[in-house]
């Protein structure tokens, strides 16, 4: 088993929501509420979860892009050196900050408009003052093609390219500095269902050559299980499951795992599909229920589900297989089992 | 069927590869789009053509004027326009343009003095005459004229006042302050309101709430009284120069929040986007953000803000001068010359004392049109047509 690259222990992240004229905080949005997990070197972590579930200001924490409530965050650095990362200072936060990168879900809103390709790709390269001017066009120039564009890209602006070059534009930025670990923040989700599989199998691709570790970031459990060593369900600002990808697809152990499993669209309009509906909509992550999150949507749900809250726990005899669900080991999650059955 | 017969055969001469470099797209930049996109707006060109002409005028009044606007003419009081012509009243057509000579009696029933046209005296005009002298910039002494009469006698286009001075020459005279008064007050309202919105848009919190009340305030002042008061303070013992300067803190005090407003709601909007997220992950700190993104990001609109708020300063000082708190005589701006048309008489008997109006409404619909054109280039989403 290889080394852990990033460890996250008991992160929050509590938005206070401000009222009134003094804008005291009236309450608090838990958008991420007690997370722990761990990547490890190479792999690839995809997140799931519904819009909402915290998904994104996890991985604004990880980069510290903004401060987490509570909580540590630690890296492992080249030299194998344990750095806490929300304790560093400034220059220490901006020397780690070349190995771990992001790229964005929105391709439009990511590069900025009025630089040229050249300009974006190279800026992190200038903000860290590597090379001169001719060093970093040759650097970008490689970049470009190692993501799918030519080299004489870079002299045009971002408005001259499609979705998907845009993407591989923002994942060359990502890449400029060599980094270790790439948070990839929900990277394909707003571009077509072809582009999409480009830019998934480039990002394998880069995986393969760089050995990059990834945090991969969706709302849709078939564009995670196809790139995904290890998937992690959120729900409500909690980690629900974590389990390698194939386990998670096989034999789900949380309710929700189920219901988000159920909701994948199979591309065959002959074929007729039991769904599990989920009743309801998310609960206000300003006054999440008591108990389980998930009990007040939850076919399974007990009296038990109701008032205590569940731990996330290893299950037994399943190594490196986190499960929160009081009723973990009882219930065999029929919706599914069934569906798997049919083929 | 003639089986004999060959097929018909495509023969191409030349192989159809396709060398990638050649057909390279030729890229623009977002500023480039929006010169051409503003290239397009047929208004805001005729605009920017109007005002670059009037501050030609305002820079070289000296050689545009046909006479010192302060030089007075006793026997030529409130004289009507007299605009060149080709046909004399005989219908003969002269290529060259002319003027006829006035001349002037006391109507014997109301004691005015009346003039009329002088059929005897026609004077020709012609171009780069010498004439009164003058200077351009404060520095360059000269005495040619664009145009003028040919043999020196007085020429009134636009007719005279009541000391009987050119208000042609006055008009074009008033142009150099009327419109760089606008130019200095937004000058300084821009790093008014580039500082303070600024620091409220990046600070946030209490200092951004504190400001803003403060901008809604300042907003909500009725201008021409708060001006008025301001310009009460102006020592009446300062010069010319100093009153001029004076006044444009006084116009400006009120037109940053504009420019405040765009530049903190920018500042706000830009922070969330997705390329400053980037830049602050890849190590980049507040001032790389603000230089590199921000900045370069919401100029274009203020610079929209900036052509929208001259036009409003133009008008403060016109109505300011017009009431006789702003400039005074013996300075010459669009506001004082129209000091003179306060009065039904002037308007009912002497209508052409209103023409410095004319020239505010000009000015300021071009800055509107500049302004409007540059709105719609700069952001293309939002154009404002209806």
């Amino acid at each position: 088993m290889t080394s852990k690259l990033l460890e996250i222990c008991g992160l929050k992240k509590y938005f206070p929501i401000r009222r009134g004229l003094l804008r005291r905080p009236a309450g608090y949005i838990r958008a991420v509420d007690d997370v722990s997990f761990f990547v490890r070197q190479g792999e690839t972590l995809g997140v799931v979860g519904e819009s909402g579930c915290g998904k994104t200001t996890m991985a604004r924490c990880v980069l510290r892009l903004i401060e987490p409530t509570e909580g540590s965050i630690s890296y492992w650095n080249r030299a194998g050196e344990q750095i806490i990362l929300n304790r560093l200072n400034r220059q220490e936060l901006k020397e780690t900050r070349r190995d771990i990168q992001i790229v964005f879900q929105d391709p439009f809103s990511s590069l900025d408009p009025r630089m040229s390709v050249f300009d974006i790709i190279s800026e992190p390269l200038r903000l860290h003052r590597i090379g001169d001017h001719r060093a970093q066009a040759e650097r970008v120039a490689e970049l470009l093609e190692l993501v799918g564009l030519k080299a004489y890209h870079m002299d045009l602006y971002p408005h001259e390219f499609s979705g998907g070059q845009r993407q591989r534009i923002g994942i060359a930025r990502a890449l400029a500095l060599n980094p270790r670990l790439v948070v990839c923040d929900e990277p394909v989700s707003a571009l077509d269902v072809s582009v999409q599989a480009q830019v998934i199998n480039l990002l394998r691709d880069l995986q393969e050559q760089m050995g990059l570790t990834y945090m991969f970031i969706a709302h849709d459990l078939s564009v995670v299980e196809h790139i995904s060593d290890r998937v992690m369900v959120m729900y409500l600002g909690k980690v629900v499951e974590i389990a390698s990808s194939e386990a998670l697809y096989l034999t789900p152990k949380h309710p929700y795992t189920e219901a988000l499993l159920m909701a994948v669209p199979i591309p065959d309009p002959r074929r007729k599909v039991k769904r599990l509906p989920l009743e309801g909509a998310v609960p206000d992550p300003s006054n999440p229920p008591g108990g389980c999150s998930f009990h007040t949507r939850c076919p399974y749900s007990t009296k038990v589900c109701r008032t205590s809250e569940p731990v996330l726990m290893e299950l037994e005899g399943e190594p490196d297989r986190f499960v929160a669900c009081h009723h973990a080991s009882e219930i065999t999650l029929t919706g599914w089992a069934e569906r798997l059955s049919r083929g | 069927m003639n089986t004999d017969q060959s097929l018909p055969t495509t023969q191409t001469k030349h192989s159809l590869t396709i060398d990638w470099e050649d057909v390279k797209p030729k890229s623009s930049s977002q500023g480039q789009l929006m010169f051409r996109r503003f290239r397009k707006h047929k208004l805001a060109v005729a605009g920017l053509v109007v005002l670059c002409l009037f501050y030609a005028v305002a820079v070289f009044n000296g050689f545009v004027a046909t006479s010192d606007p302060a030089k007075r003419n006793s026997s030529y009081v409130y004289a009507p326009p007299t605009l060149p012509r080709f046909i004399d009243h005989e219908g003969n057509f002269h290529f060259r343009p002319f003027v006829y000579g006035l001349k002037s009696r006391i109507d014997p029933d109301t004691w005015e003095r009346v003039y009329e046209i002088d059929h005897e005296k026609r004077h020709s005009l012609s171009l780069f005459v010498r004439g009164d002298k003058y200077r351009i910039l404060g520095v360059f002494e000269s005495d040619l004229h664009l145009f003028g009469t040919a043999d020196g006698a007085p020429l009134f286009l636009l007719g005279t006042d009541s000391l009987g001075r050119d208000m042609y020459s006055r008009i074009v005279a008033g142009t150099s302050i009327s419109l760089t008064i606008g130019l200095i007050g937004v000058f300084l309202s821009l790093v008014l309101g580039l500082l303070i919105g600024g620091l409220s848009g990046l600070v946030g919190g209490t200092t951004d709430l504190v400001i803003q009340r403060i901008i809604e305030i300042l907003a909500s002042i009725p201008q021409i009284p708060f001006w008025m008061a301001l310009s009460a303070t102006v020592p009446a013992s300062w010069s010319p120069v100093q009153t001029y300067f004076a006044i444009t803190i006084v116009l400006s005090l009120l037109s940053w929040t504009r420019v405040a407003r765009v530049v903190r709601g920018k500042f706000l909007a830009l922070r969330e986007a997705d390329f400053v997220m980037a830049a602050y992950a890849m190590g980049a700190g507040n001032w790389w953000v603000i230089i590199r993104h921000l900045i370069p990001n919401f100029l274009s609109y203020v610079l929209v803000t900036v052509t929208l708020t001259i036009p409003g300063m133009i008008l403060g000082e016109t109505s300011l001068s017009f009431l006789g708190i702003g400039l005074k005589p013996p300075a010459i701006s669009w506001g004082i010359l129209l000091q003179q048309a306060q009065n039904m008489r002037t308007i009912a008997l002497r209508p052409w004392l209103l023409l410095p109006g004319v020239f505010v409404v000009i000015a300021v619909l071009a800055f509107n049109f500049v302004g409007d054109g540059l709105r719609d280039a700069a952001d293309p989403y939002t154009s404002n047509r209806f």
